[in-house]
């Protein structure tokens, strides 16, 4: 389903989504979806490419389906559990641009999130 | 002497099965992982006890037949690698027993043949309460060896290379006489120290069997706490991270800090070679190791640890502390693989033939500079980049090292030696001294160091050793 990515984040995302995409149910949806998602760090910024499964590369690209913005030590907070994607959207420590235009596409990141934060 | 009569002398002693002249075991015992010139020994011969060791001795003193001490080879300098001609190698893996483990002074005695693994398991099962420690090898390295060559392991953070851990030894002389240093000059059941007396440990340790052969060695064991926690520290830059584990060790808050490239830890997580450096990246991944008697100790070290690292987060705010719930979570099951790093380290540094490393242990003003200059150099040679670093004796000093893992071929090889060369160039600049030193870079020392200090190597080695049979050429000596 997923390559395994050369740098640090990739690595730790395709870490935290392998659980959810093991599921065959999951994983047959995933791999419906075409979508890009760049994912912006405070270390750097990783672009997740949706298209017949799912693909994790280091760097940004312009245009993305979404950009989601969150340091790194937000997402280590959602990974405790210490908090959860929508408070830390609402909070501000993470920020996405495309929620109006791509409203599903929003939903399905958001859904592969949260099933790879569940513990 | 002629070769069958020796070997007929060594069969005489430790049985046919024992003594090879055999092309597969010359070849075997010829080389290492590094990049040092292999070279046959003559014969291989295996004792099994003190006595059988020194009768070997005692023949090789008369016959002027020169020694090389073997037990499991892994070290990474070509130590065990004959300098030269008509060597035999004597490998003491049979001589593996724990002969005494004191649970109230808190040391162990070995035979050369015991491994960290083997030291461990008894441990577990004779005496819990207490531990010894590993080093940056597999559990199958000998106990003795890397003490008496002053390595680093995992308590060396806390309290310095495994040098001093010993408590004495036991030797044989290289014209035969065996001889002790330490508390059990006064006899058996009483090694618990080394002072106060004229240190001869010394005459021993860190001369690669140059001095004779060490038959048992009491190491310092210590209480096993109740509570042992991990964390990541991810870092950039090399003064500051030096600067920030120089202030988390100067505070004694932790056992150990294996600090080391990312790429190693992307390695871990199992990046397929070559392993690259991505921009944003962070610089250095470092395990920290805290414990406590209780909990709440193990969790005010790491309290106060945070406070440090938020400190450092003033200058570069990507400095990250994570909680070991984290981490795991994150790496997934390659967590546990970080922990297991030093002793299970070769998973991942034998991806080729070849394995080096130029290790040094550095006054800690120089660490940094001496890790970013490193850093550059191996750069321009194009190797991974693979740095591991440890603050040593609550950082009396500072240990750093660049590992390399490559293919034996010719033309890397030769590159291989240029750029370690380089590297101990650079390090010697900054009057660092490097350990588990191989021939070529003993030679580099002893060109930067005060002469005196070489001449009464030299007297000592004279004295000890009249006909010059031990390991002759090591340390080019």
């Amino acid at each position: 389903m997923l390559e395994q990515p050369k740098d640090f984040i990739g690595n730790i995302l395709a870490i935290l989504t392998s659980k959810p995409l093991a599921r065959p149910d999951f994983k047959d949806i995933v791999a419906k979806w075409k979508m890009v998602v760049v994912l912006e760090t405070d270390y750097y910024p990783v672009t997740i490419r949706f298209d017949k499964g799912m693909r994790v590369e280091h760097g940004d690209i312009p245009h993305p389906t979404l950009r989601v913005n969150a340091k790194l030590s937000t997402i280590i907070e959602l990974v405790k559990g210490k908090t959860s994607p929508i408070r830390a959207l609402l909070n501000g420590g993470l920020k996405v641009k495309g929620i109006l235009r791509h409203p599903r596409a929003t939903l399905r990141f958001y859904r592969l999130i949260s099933s790879s934060l569940k513990r | 002497m002629t070769t069958v009569s020796l070997k007929q002398k060594l069969i005489s002693i430790v049985g046919e099965q024992y003594v090879s002249d055999g092309l597969a075991e010359k070849y075997v015992y010829s080389f290492d992982m590094t990049e040092n010139p292999p070279k046959r020994p003559a014969m291989v011969v295996m004792p099994e006890s003190v006595q059988q060791l020194q009768q070997i001795v005692r023949i090789a003193n008369k016959d002027r037949v020169p020694l090389v001490p073997f037990v499991t080879g892994q070290n990474i300098g070509g130590l065990t690698i004959p300098q030269v001609d008509d060597a035999v190698t004597v490998d003491l893996k049979r001589m593996n027993k724990i002969v005494e483990v004191d649970d109230e002074a808190m040391y162990a005695v070995v035979e050369p043949g015991v491994t960290f693994g083997h030291l461990r398991k008894y441990l577990d099962e004779h005496n819990p309460s207490l531990t010894y420690t590993y080093p940056l090898a597999p559990p199958y390295t000998s106990v003795l060896a890397n003490a008496l060559l002053q390595g680093l392991c995992d308590l060396s953070t806390m309290r310095g290379a495994m040098g001093d851990f010993i408590n004495g030894l036991e030797a044989i002389l290289p014209t035969g006489e065996i001889v002790r240093a330490g508390s059990a000059i006064m006899g058996d059941g009483n090694w618990f120290g080394r002072y106060p007396l004229p240190d001869l440990v010394g005459l021993f340790s860190g001369w690669q069997g140059m001095s004779g052969f060490v038959t048992k060695i009491a190491v310092q064991l210590w209480p096993k706490k109740q509570f042992t926690r991990h964390a990541a520290l991810f870092t950039f830059g090399e003064v500051p991270t030096t600067e920030l584990l120089k202030r988390i060790a100067r505070a004694q808050l932790i056992d150990d800090a294996d600090c080391m490239s990312l790429s190693i830890v992307k390695m871990l997580l199992g990046v397929s070679p070559p392993v690259q450096v991505y921009g944003g990246e962070p610089d250095y991944g470092t395990l920290l190791t805290l414990s406590g008697n209780i909990e709440k100790e193990a969790d005010a070290k790491y309290e106060l640890i945070e406070t440090f690292v938020e400190d450092a987060r003033k200058n570069e705010s990507r400095q990250l502390l994570v909680d070991w719930d984290a981490i795991s979570r994150m790496l997934g099951d390659q967590a546990k693989s970080w922990v297991d790093f030093p002793s299970d380290a070769f998973k991942v540094l034998t991806e080729y033939d070849g394995l080096t490393w130029v290790g040094t242990y550095i006054h800690p003003k120089h660490w940094g500079e001496a890790l970013s200059g490193g850093r550059k150099i191996v750069e321009k040679y194009g190797f991974e980049l693979m740095a591991y670093l440890k603050p040593m004796n609550s950082m009396h000093f500072g240990e750093f090292k660049f590992i390399i893992r490559f293919p034996k071929d010719d033309a890397t090889v030769e590159k291989v030696r240029h750029c370690n060369e380089e590297l101990l160039d650079f390090a010697l600049s900054l009057k660092a001294l490097p350990y588990k030193t191989p021939v070529w870079a003993a030679k580099k020392l002893q060109q930067n160091a005060d002469p005196g200090f070489v001449e009464l190597l030299k007297r000592i080695r004279k004295t000890l050793d009249p006909n010059g049979i031990m390991n002759p050429g090591r340390w080019g000596l």
